[in-house]
C-alpha cells in the first residue's frame, strides 16, 4: 500500500521516465561507423595487448558473414550499424581533489540518478572519499558511462580481502593472462550475431574475480549509462567465483529520452568453479521510447553463465522495465555435477514496447537442478514473449527442472506469448512446465476499489502481488526500487 | 539454396498433363508446384521442422504411384487397422478403391466419393472447399501434396443428418521392388447441424519404402459435430506426413484423436480454426513408440472469435530409441476474448536412449482469455512401482498397468460403445504393450 501510494508520487515528480534527462558532457569519440580502423581505434585508445586486437577483428570479420537473426517476435525496422557511435568517452580530467572541482554535469547526473553522495564523491574520483565511505557496509559500485568505466568505488578495500572489482579495461591492463583465460569461454566470440558485435567493440564493463572460499562482504554493482547521441553502447562484463566463494552483483541501467533509437549489445560471462555461487540481479530500465514507440533503446544481450564446478550455483533475476525491444535470455550451462541454475524474471512492456526474453537451461552434470520463474506484464500495445529452452543431455542423470511462467495482460490490444522448449534425453531427468495467461480479473479490481483504493492503485498492487515471487529474490534496495517501477512502468495503462 | 536438385520434380512436371479436373485443379497444382519449387524440403533453419528432420527423404529414389487403379492389394495387414462396424473405403497408395471398399449402406444425406470421380465429373462443387483449409504457401508438404493432386475422398454430409455408423477410411501403403510417394487428398463437408465419426487408419505392407503425405481439409459447418479417430500404424520403412486443416463455424464441435503406435518417420500435423462463436475443438493424442520410431505431433488451433474454448492432452511413451515430439500451439486473435485454451503434454521415457521433445506454444492477443499449458517428461514413478510390486503384482504387470494408466486420460474421451473405436484402439495398444514395452530394463531395479 505505501509502496502504491509512493508509486503514484513518483510517477507525479517524475513523469514517465524520470532517467529521460541527457547530460552536456565533452566525450571523444571514434569516427561514425564500424570499420576494422574502428577496432583499431578503440583497441588502441585502451592501449590493450595486441591478442586482444586480433580477437576483436576475429569476432568482427566472423561478424560480417554472420545474418541478423529474425527467430524473435520483434518487429523493428532494419538497424543501421554504420549509423552510429561506437566509442564516446568523457574527456579526461586531471585528477580532482574535492567535490567542488568535478564537472558539475556530471555530479548532478549522479545524484539524479539517485546514487548515494559519499559513493558519488568516489564516482567523479575525489581523493579520499575511499576513507570517507570507509567502514560502512554498502554497495561498491563500478559506474559505465557510455563506453567507458568513470569510476570504482570500494576497490581498494575489496582488493585488500583479494576480491578483483574493477573495469575490464583495467582488469586487461593488471591482469591480462586473467582476462585472456575466461574472456568468451562462456560465450565464444562467434556464438551470435550481436554477442559477435560486442566482441569486436565491446568498450567496457565490470570484472569481478572472487577469491577461493571467500564470501564477498559487500554487494557489487554497475551502473550503465548511455548518454552521448547516436551511439551504442556495447560493454562486457566477466564475473569468476572461484572454489567456495559467492558474490552478489547488481546492475541498473538508464538512457536519456532521445527520439532516435540506440543500440545496447552487451556481453554477460559468468564462471562459478566448485561450490561457489553467484547470484546476478538487473534492474534494466533503458528509456523505452514514448507512447507512439517513437525512441528508446534497442537492447540485445547476452547473458550466459557456465556452472562448471560441482555444486555451484547460479542465479539471474531481472527486473525488464525499460528498452523499446528487449532481446535476452540469461542462460546457465550446468556442467558440474549438483549445480543449480535460477532465472526469475519479471518483464513489464507498455504502450510500443516489445520483449522477446527467457532463459536456456543445459543440463550436462548428474543431478542438476534448475528453477524458472518468469511474469511477464503486457500493457497498451506492447508486445512479449518468453522464449525459454530446457534442455537435457544423456548424462544428466536426475537432473530436475521446474518451469512457471505467467502472463498478464492489461488492456485488449496488448500480447503475450510463450514459447518453451522442452528437450529431454535421460529418463532420470524430471521436467515440468507450467504456464497461464490472464488478466486482472474484475473481482481483484473490485475489491481493492471497494476498499477505496483508487483503479490505478489497484493495478501496481495486483501486479506486485503477481510478480512477488521474482521480486522477493532480489537484493532488498533493489526490491524496494524494483516494486515502484512495477507502478511506474504501468501508469496510463487502465482508465 | 539446395545443391540437390529438388525432389519429386519430376512428378510434378511429368503428373501435371494427365491428371484429372478441370482449369480449377490444373491452376491449383501449379501453385502447388511453384511454392514446392519456392520452399523445397524444410532445411536445418526451419523452425516448424526444427526437431523433425527429413532431409533423408531427398536420397530415396521415389517413383509416383500408378495412377489409375492399383491391383487388388492381395495382403492387406487389415489386423494392423481399426477393426468394427463402420462403413469402410480403402485408398491403396493414394488411390480409391471401389472393390476393397463397402459402401452399400450409406444412408440419406451421406455422399462419399473418390475425389477423381469428383474431379472429372462435377469439380465445381469442389470450389468452396478444395486447398481452402490448407495453406501451400507456407508448407512445404501441403505444396508438393496440391502440386500431385490427382485422387483421394470427398465426403459430404447434408445438413442435420446425423450418421450412426463411422466412416471408416483405411490408407493402404504398398510397395514391392521400387520406393513410393504417394499424396492422397481427403475432404469432408458437414452441413449444419449433422453428426459423424470418421476413422482413418494408416496401414501399409511391403519392403521398399514409402512416402504417404496425405492432406485432409475439413469444413464444419454450424452446429456440426466431428469425431475423428487417427491411427498411424505403419511399417518401419514407411514415412508418414499428414496435415489436417480444419475449420469450426458456429457452435460446432470437433474431437480429434491420434493414436501413433508409429512409421519409421511421422509427422502428424493439425491445424484448427475456430471461426464460429461458441465452437469447441478437442485435440488429443497418445504415443506408443520404440526402436527408432520417430513421431512428430503438431498443432495448431486458431481462436479466430470470441467465446471459443479448446483442449489438447497428448501422451507419449517413449522406449528404446525413439523421439517423440509435440509442438502445439494456440493463438487467440486480437478480440477473441472470453477464450480458453488448455494444453496437456506428457511424455514417459523408458530408455536410456529416447528422446522427448515439447514445444507448447502461446500466442495471445486478447486480454479476457484463460489460456495454461502444462508440459512435463519424467520415467515412471518409482514409488507407484514400488505400490503395485508390494502388492504381488509382478514389475512386468505393474509397469504395464502403469502405462495403460498413464494413456488412459488422453483415450478416454474417444466415443465407445457398439459403434465407437474406443475398443478397437485399446486391443491394439494392449497389443503393443504385450511386447518388450512392459519389459523391466535391466538398469531399473526395485528401490
Amino acid at each position: 500500500m505505501a509502496i502504491s501510494e509512493q508509486t503514484v508520487e513518483t510517477v507525479a515528480d517524475l513523469g514517465r521516465y524520470k532517467y529521460g534527462f541527457s547530460t552536456d558532457i565533452e566525450s571523444d569519440k571514434a569516427p561514425k561507423g564500424l570499420t576494422e580502423d574502428t577496432i583499431r581505434f578503440i583497441s588502441a585508445k585502451k592501449n590493450e595487448p595486441a591478442w586482444l586486437l586480433e580477437w576483436r577483428l576475429g569476432a568482427f570479420r566472423a561478424w560480417k558473414e554472420m545474418p541478423e537473426p529474425e527467430w524473435a517476435k520483434l518487429d523493428y525496422p532494419p538497424i543501421d550499424y554504420q549509423d552510429a557511435y561506437y566509442y564516446a568517452a568523457p574527456r579526461q580530467k586531471p585528477k580532482l581533489k574535492s567535490l567542488d572541482e568535478v564537472d558539475p554535469e556530471l555530479l548532478r547526473t549522479y545524484e539524479k540518478l539517485g546514487i548515494p553522495l559519499k559513493e558519488q564523491a568516489k564516482l567523479a574520483g575525489v581523493e579520499g572519499a575511499d576513507e570517507m565511505a570507509s567502514g560502512m557496509p554498502g554497495v561498491a559500485v563500478d559506474a559505465v558511462f557510455d563506453s567507458v568505466s568513470v569510476a570504482t568505488t570500494y576497490k581498494a578495500k575489496l582488493r585488500e580481502m583479494g576480491v578483483l572489482f574493477m573495469s575490464i579495461s583495467e582488469a586487461v591492463q593488471e591482469f591480462p593472462d586473467l582476462v585472456q583465460k575466461y574472456l568468451g569461454s562462456v560465450v565464444p566470440p562467434g556464438d551470435n550475431f550481436f554477442a559477435c558485435l560486442n566482441s569486436a567493440v565491446f568498450t567496457d564493463g565490470s570484472f569481478v574475480l572472487v577469491p577461493k572460499g571467500l564470501r564477498c562482504p559487500m554487494e557489487l554493482s554497475t551502473y550503465f549509462r548511455i548518454n552521448e547521441k547516436n551511439t551504442g553502447q556495447f560493454e562486457r562484463t566477466l564475473i569468476v567465483a572461484e572454489e567456495g566463494s559467492y558474490v552478489s552483483y547488481l546492475e541498473g541501467c538508464t538512457a536519456p529520452q532521445r527520439d532516435e533509437h540506440q543500440l545496447h549489445a552487451a556481453v554477460v560471462e559468468l564462471v562459478a568453479l566448485d561450490d561457489a555461487e553467484i547470484k546476478y540481479s538487473t534492474v534494466q530500465n533503458w528509456y523505452p521510447g514514448d507512447e507512439s514507440g517513437k525512441g528508446g533503446i534497442y537492447n540485445f544481450v547476452t547473458k550466459r553463465a557456465a556452472c562448471r564446478g560441482r555444486n555451484s550455483k547460479v542465479s539471474w533475476t531481472q527486473v525488464e522495465t525499460g528498452s523499446a525491444i528487449t532481446w535476452k535470455y540469461p542462460s546457465c550451462i550446468l556442467q558440474g555435477d549438483n549445480s543449480q541454475g535460477e532465472f526469475y524474471s519479471v518483464a513489464i512492456t507498455n504502450n510500443r514496447q516489445q520483449a522477446d526474453t527467457g532463459t536456456k537451461m543445459i543440463h550436462i552434470g548428474k543431478n542438476t537442478r534448475s528453477r524458472i520463474v518468469s511474469k511477464g506484464i503486457s500493457a497498451g500495445r506492447a508486445e512479449q514473449t518468453y522464449r525459454g529452452l530446457v534442455r537435457v543431455l544423456p548424462r544428466a542423470e536426475g537432473a530436475r527442472n521446474f518451469t512457471q511462467c505467467d502472463s498478464l495482460l492489461i488492456g485488449d490490444r496488448s500480447a503475450a506469448h510463450t514459447v518453451p522448449y522442452i528437450e529431454s534425453r535421460n529418463p532420470g531427468a524430471q521436467l515440468e512446465h507450467e504456464a497461464t495467461t490472464s488478466r486482472i480479473s474484475d473481482d481483484q479490481m473490485y475489491y481493492c476499489q471497494q476498499r477505496g483504493i483508487d483503479p490505478e492503485e489497484a493495478v501496481a498492487l495486483i501486479v506486485n502481488g503477481f510478480c512477488r515471487d521474482v521480486l522477493q529474490t532480489l537484493p532488498m534496495e533493489f526490491a524496494v526500487e524494483a516494486q515502484k517501477l512495477v507502478g511506474i512502468s504501468l501508469e496510463g495503462s487502465v482508465g | 539454396m539446395t545443391d540437390h536438385p529438388l525432389p519429386f520434380i519430376e512428378h510434378l512436371t511429368e503428373a501435371a498433363a494427365h491428371l484429372p479436373g478441370g482449369p480449377t485443379a490444373a491452376a491449383l497444382r501449379q501453385r502447388g508446384l511453384d511454392h514446392w519449387c519456392a520452399l523445397g524440403l524444410p532445411g536445418r533453419r526451419s523452425e516448424a521442422f526444427k526437431y523433425t528432420r527429413l532431409d533423408g527423404l531427398k536420397d530415396i529414389g521415389f517413383h509416383a504411384a500408378p495412377l489409375r487403379d492399383p491391383h487388388p492389394a492381395a495382403d492387406i495387414p487389415a489386423g494392423d487397422a481399426l477393426t468394427g462396424d463402420a462403413h469402410v473405403v480403402v485408398m491403396v497408395n493414394g488411390r480409391c478403391s471401389p472393390h476393397l471398399s463397402d459402401l452399400d449402406r450409406l444412408p440419406d444425406g451421406v455422399k462419399l466419393d473418390s475425389l477423381r470421380a469428383v474431379l472429372e465429373s462435377e469439380p465445381e462443387s469442389l470450389d468452396d472447399l478444395l486447398g481452402r483449409q490448407i495453406n501451400t504457401e507456407h508448407h512445404p508438404f501441403a505444396a508438393l501434396n496440391t502440386g500431385l493432386l490427382a485422387d483421394g475422398v470427398v465426403l459430404t454430409i447434408a445438413p442435420g443428418t446425423t450418421l450412426e455408423r463411422p466412416i471408416h477410411l483405411i490408407h493402404v501403403g504398398e510397395t514391392a521392388d521400387h520406393a513410393l510417394a504417394v499424396h492422397p487428398r481427403v475432404l469432408v463437408r458437414l452441413g449444419q447441424g449433422s453428426a459423424a465419426t470418421l476413422l482413418e487408419s494408416r496401414i501399409g505392407v511391403g519392403g521398399a519404402p514409402c512416402l504417404m503425405n496425405s492432406v485432409t481439409e475439413i469444413l464444419l459447418e454450424a452446429e456440426a459435430t466431428l469425431d475423428h479417430v487417427s491411427l498411424l500404424n505403419l511399417p518401419e520403412g514407411f514415412t508418414s506426413l499428414a496435415l489436417a486443416g480444419i475449420d469450426l463455424g458456429q457452435k460446432a464441435r470437433y474431437h480429434g484423436f491420434i493414436m501413433g503406435l508409429g512409421a519409421g518417420m511421422a509427422r502428424h500435423e493439425t491445424r484448427i480454426r475456430l471461426s464460429g462463436e461458441q465452437a469447441h475443438a478437442g485435440l488429443d493424442a497418445a504415443a506408443v513408440l520404440a526402436g527408432n520410431q520417430h513421431l512428430d505431433i503438431t498443432t495448431l488451433i486458431e481462436h479466430a472469435v470470441p467465446q471459443c474454448t479448446s483442449t489438447q492432452t497428448v501422451k507419449s511413451v517413449l522406449d528404446d530409441s525413439a523421439r517423440g515430439v509435440v509442438q502445439g500451439k494456440v493463438v487467440v486473435a486480437p478480440d477473441a476474448q472470453k477464450t480458453d485454451a488448455r494444453q496437456q503434454f506428457r511424455a514417459l521415457l523408458l530408455s536410456p536412449k529416447a528422446e522427448a521433445d515439447t514445444k507448447p506454444e502461446l500466442e495471445i492477443y486478447a486480454d479476457d482469455v484463460a489460456c495454461a499449458h502444462g508440459a512435463a517428461t519424467g520415467a515412471l514413478d518409482a514409488e507407484q512401482l514400488f505400490y503395485l510390486t508390494s502388492r504381488g503384482i509382478d514389475p512386468r504387470t505393474a509397469r504395464g498397468l502403469l502405462i495403460e494408466g498413464f494413456l488412459a486420460e488422453a483415450l478416454e474421451r474417444v466415443p465407445g460403445g457398439a459403434h465407437g473405436p474406443r475398443d478397437s484402439l485399446a486391443d491394439l495398444l494392449a497389443r503393443r504393450l504385450s511386447g518388450r514395452l512392459a519389459a523391466t530394463p535391466d538398469a531399473e531395479a526395485t528401490p
